[in-house]
């Protein structure tokens, strides 16, 4: 009789610029911060960004969107890796939206009727002068697109690689996300994660979501034991 | 300087100040008080750097002037003195002299230069209420606010002020507390502030059950509460509350009316075979019956039953015994409302006819 649940007090934590540690990825961070200032010249801008798992992709897309939609300018984000189950007319009038975020691009390499969507997309936000954000595993050029001509335009945007965080780093992120929901994550507890679990940050900062309600629930704090109890349960 | 107070008009006053002041210190000076007297009164001032409290007492002033008296030692020869005597209180260049009656005490004392005194910013919120009213918001809190939780901004009281209403908001994780109060006044947008567990105790404690007015202030990083004869100041805790409103259940499918005393009565019998640390009982609803019961690790067993209008279909849920007894008896109505969804989700509790206090309460799983 020990299981006393917690109320729902997480303090949010969601990706934003401020609580994105860029490690190498100094200039790519700057190029997605860049994308809404005001004082950009006019005209169409667009950003690609590529890297593995983890890197950081999705974080910096929904960091763009969140800071259109806090200066008042409705962001569109898809992920296309849910583009199975989706028309690709969904992206009709989609341009409408200053800025348009495409997470997981190559999802739909090779997938006619979606590389043309995107391509005519393309086209109607240049025109508009929006802002076009996309993120993948590989460069344009090596996405399988069948379609050279929407391969040739995503090259034209500015291309960023993202990098994994080193070890170090990723400490420092999971320190960073913990105390900003008011947490303390001591460093041996840090460790003790990252020698122990899968070391992508979506599985780490999961993890954390996880301690984060233990914690309150058992109102402890963060240790080793508390983490090890966590794994014996799951 | 030299004053002369009564011991009885000392007494009370003197306990306020002392109370702030930390039984062990980190500075030699924090365990002294500052005295000062001008005019028809004397200021006494006791600090810990977080706290600090200055209150007006009635006094003979001889001789006008300022001096630091330690705090704990006064106050316990204070109370070591036969009721009605005078004592005379003097600086004596290095010493703090005290007499009464017979009694002669040669104190040390620290230079008046050094105390510390919280530096406050302009405030930027005022309101007035009576003493009396925010001295219930505070008591039907503060109860539910954390210990020592590694989220500090849990281990104070929430005070939030939107237009005319000041909420004042309480949670360790497990239970919540929410109590409204309408002002005079609007005060425009919502603004929040965090007062540490020690302020909050304080407050309570110094605040009369009267509708003498209070002034309460707030800068970014202090609060502010002066009453006639009393001035009090926090520091804040400095972090974001969490969003409180996301917590409170919506519609409860059970609405139970339940005579208030009776329940928590019934529930304090129960509690005594209930596991000493988890507190575990089972509320269990069944036709027009609810059933509390409990057992502990020696599989002693208790149970009682009460009647209720319900007629859905059974369930059972379990909590921590001492949240529910502290929240019932933190209301004051013949009667209260427990609201319940199911095994899973939180129970709201409030007065019958009355939406403040709330208390929102998480199960247990049994």
């Amino acid at each position: 009789m020990s299981a006393q649940l917690a109320l729902n007090l997480r303090l949010r934590d969601g990706s934003s610029f401020g609580n994105f540690l860029p490690g190498r990825n100094r200039e790519a961070l700057a190029q997605a911060q860049a994308l809404l200032e005001p004082t950009a010249a006019s005209g169409f801008h667009s950003l690609y960004l590529y890297g593995d798992r983890g890197s950081g992709k999705t974080h910096l897309l929904e960091a763009v969107c969140r800071r259109s939609a806090d200066t008042g300018r409705a962001p569109f984000y898809l992920c296309l890796r849910d583009a199975t189950t989706l028309d690709p007319a969904m992206l009709e009038g989609v341009e409408q939206n200053s800025l348009v975020c495409l997470d997981d691009l190559g999802e739909v390499a090779g997938k006619p009727a979606w590389e043309e969507a995107l391509l005519s997309l393309w086209e109607r936000c240049r025109q508009r002068q929006g802002v076009w954000l996309a993120a993948a595993s590989a460069p344009p050029d090596r996405l399988g697109l069948r379609l050279a001509d929407l391969a040739t335009r995503l090259s034209t945007a500015a291309v960023y690689a993202l990098h994994v965080l080193s070890d170090e780093e990723k400490l420092s992120a999971m320190r960073l996300r913990a105390g900003n929901r008011g947490l303390e994550l001591p460093e041996e507890v840090a460790r003790y994660i990252l020698n122990r679990y899968p070391r992508d940050l979506g599985t780490l900062f999961a993890l954390l979501d996880r301690l984060d309600d233990a914690a309150l629930a058992q109102q402890r704090r963060i240790t080793v034991p508390l983490v090890r109890e966590l794994d014996e349960k799951a | 300087m030299h004053i002369r107070f009564q011991r009885e008009e000392l007494i009370k006053p003197l306990g306020f100040v002392a109370g702030v002041v930390e039984r062990r210190q980190t500075l030699p000076i924090l365990s002294y008080l500052l005295f000062k007297a001008q005019g028809e009164s004397v200021l006494m001032t006791g600090t810990d750097l977080e706290v600090e409290v200055t209150v007006s007492v009635d006094a003979k002033i001889e001789t006008a002037g300022e001096i630091m008296v330690p705090a704990r030692k006064l106050l316990d020869i204070c109370r070591a003195l036969p009721a009605d005597t005078t004592l005379d209180l003097r600086s004596d260049g290095t010493k703090a002299q005290v007499r009464a009656a017979r009694s002669r005490f040669s104190l040390l004392t620290m230079p008046v230069a050094d105390f510390p005194v919280i530096q406050t910013a302009e405030w930027d919120v005022t309101l007035r209420l009576a003493q009396q009213d925010l001295k219930q918001l505070l008591q039907e809190t503060h109860f539910c606010m954390a210990q020592q939780d590694v989220r500090y901004y849990l281990n104070g009281v929430l005070l939030e002020t939107t237009g005319k209403l000041l909420r004042a908001v309480a949670t360790d994780g497990h239970r919540m507390a929410i109590s409204n109060l309408t002002l005079e006044t609007d005060l425009g947008p919502t603004r929040q502030v965090i007062v540490p567990r020690k302020g909050v105790h304080e407050l309570i404690r110094m605040l009369e059950d009267n509708d003498q007015p209070v002034e309460v202030q707030f800068s970014n990083n202090h609060l502010r509460v002066r009453a006639p004869n009393l001035s009090f100041t926090s520091k804040l805790i400095d972090g974001r509350y969490p969003e409180y409103s996301k917590v409170l259940p919506g519609k409860q499918a059970t609405q139970l009316k339940l005579p208030r005393e009776a329940l928590r009565d019934t529930l304090a019998r129960v509690a005594i075979l209930s596991n000493e640390k988890y507190r575990g009982i089972r509320l269990g609803l069944g036709d027009k019956t609810l059933r509390i019961s409990t057992n502990n690790p020696e599989q002693e067993e208790a149970q009682e039953e009460m009647a209720i209008e319900f007629t859905g279909e059974a369930f059972e849920v379990g909590f921590n015994v001492n949240y529910l007894i502290e929240c019932l008896g933190s209301l004051r109505s013949e009667e209260a409302i427990v609201g319940l969804n199911d095994p899973n989700s939180s129970c709201l509790i409030h007065a019958a006819g009355s939406q403040s206090p709330q208390y929102v309460v998480m199960p247990m799983r049994l």
